[in-house]
């Protein structure tokens, strides 16, 4: 199966929702298990958040997201063309927060990571960032077996 | 969003989602409200909640660094499956209790279980 759905957005705290829920239903085809799906919107939900809050500084600007299924992955690429980081290693460190006087857990990356099968982060200093999230969802072997019988 | 107050703990529950959005305003009212009057004890019950993210972690951190600062502490009630993943993840245990429902809690209130929690 191929797929793929593209959003532009203003990246603004208020659309932190939709975005989540918006590649969660675009996933809903694949059949993930609740599981797979809460990771997927927690993932999706540390991306956009590190846009609204680092990458505009809470000002908004454009926000774009590609989704992708192809077969048994989903492949997630969120972009902003905000302030960009500096240094991605320690950006993607568990516990870093570059605003520790804020109420931030220094989490995002580590949950993207550990919620997703792939991340990769690529940031221009000035130019923006972009995310890219890989998940692999596997269909039930007895879904895949039924699937085969009905061709 | 909605607040409680039983026996002189601040019960709060923060809604559906805690993100980044969510967790701004309950950081902002329950600040304000823990800065007025004192509360030692702050409790989330978060049986109505289905998400959560690094911003609610966060929220949960910034306040109870709040309410240490005069010897409060805070607890988790009645948190569902997908949350509690999100929990151990961040390793809030170690800061903040959970209980599973609320008569249990004040259960160990009252027997001082609070002192035997990590």
């Amino acid at each position: 199966m191929r797929d793929e759905m593209k959003l532009t957005m203003n990246a603004i705290a208020e659309n932190e929702y939709f975005a989540r829920v918006a590649v969660a239903a675009f996933s809903a085809k694949m059949d993930p298990t609740m599981e797979e799906l809460a990771d997927i919107k927690t993932a999706v939900s540390e991306a956009v958040t590190n846009a609204v809050v680092h990458g505009y500084d809470h000002k908004g600007g454009i926000l774009e997201i590609d989704a992708r299924i192809e077969d048994e992955w989903l492949e997630i690429e969120i972009e902003d063309e905000g302030i960009g980081i500096d240094d991605v290693k320690q950006a993607m460190e568990p516990l870093y927060t570059s605003r520790p006087e804020e109420n931030h857990a220094g989490m995002g990356f580590t949950f993207m990571e550990a919620f997703m099968n792939e991340l990769e982060v690529v940031s221009t200093p000035g130019q923006g960032t972009k995310v890219k999230m890989r998940k692999k969802i596997e269909m039930p072997a007895a879904v895949r077996r039924k699937k085969r019988s009905i061709r | 969003m909605e607040y409680r107050i039983v026996r002189g703990i601040l019960f709060v529950s923060p809604g559906k989602e805690i993100d980044h959005f969510r967790a701004e305003r309950i950081i902002r009212y329950t600040e304000s409200l823990l800065r007025q009057q004192r509360f030692r004890t702050l409790v989330f019950d978060l049986a109505d909640t289905v998400f959560m993210d690094s911003a609610g972690v966060g929220m949960m951190i910034g306040l109870y660094r709040e309410i240490r600062a005069w010897g409060g502490a805070v607890f988790i009630i009645r948190m569902q499956k997908g949350i509690r993943r999100i929990y151990q993840m961040a390793g809030l245990q170690r800061i903040i209790p959970s209980y599973d429902d609320e008569s249990q809690f004040m259960a160990a209130m009252e027997g001082g279980g609070k002192d035997n929690e990590g």
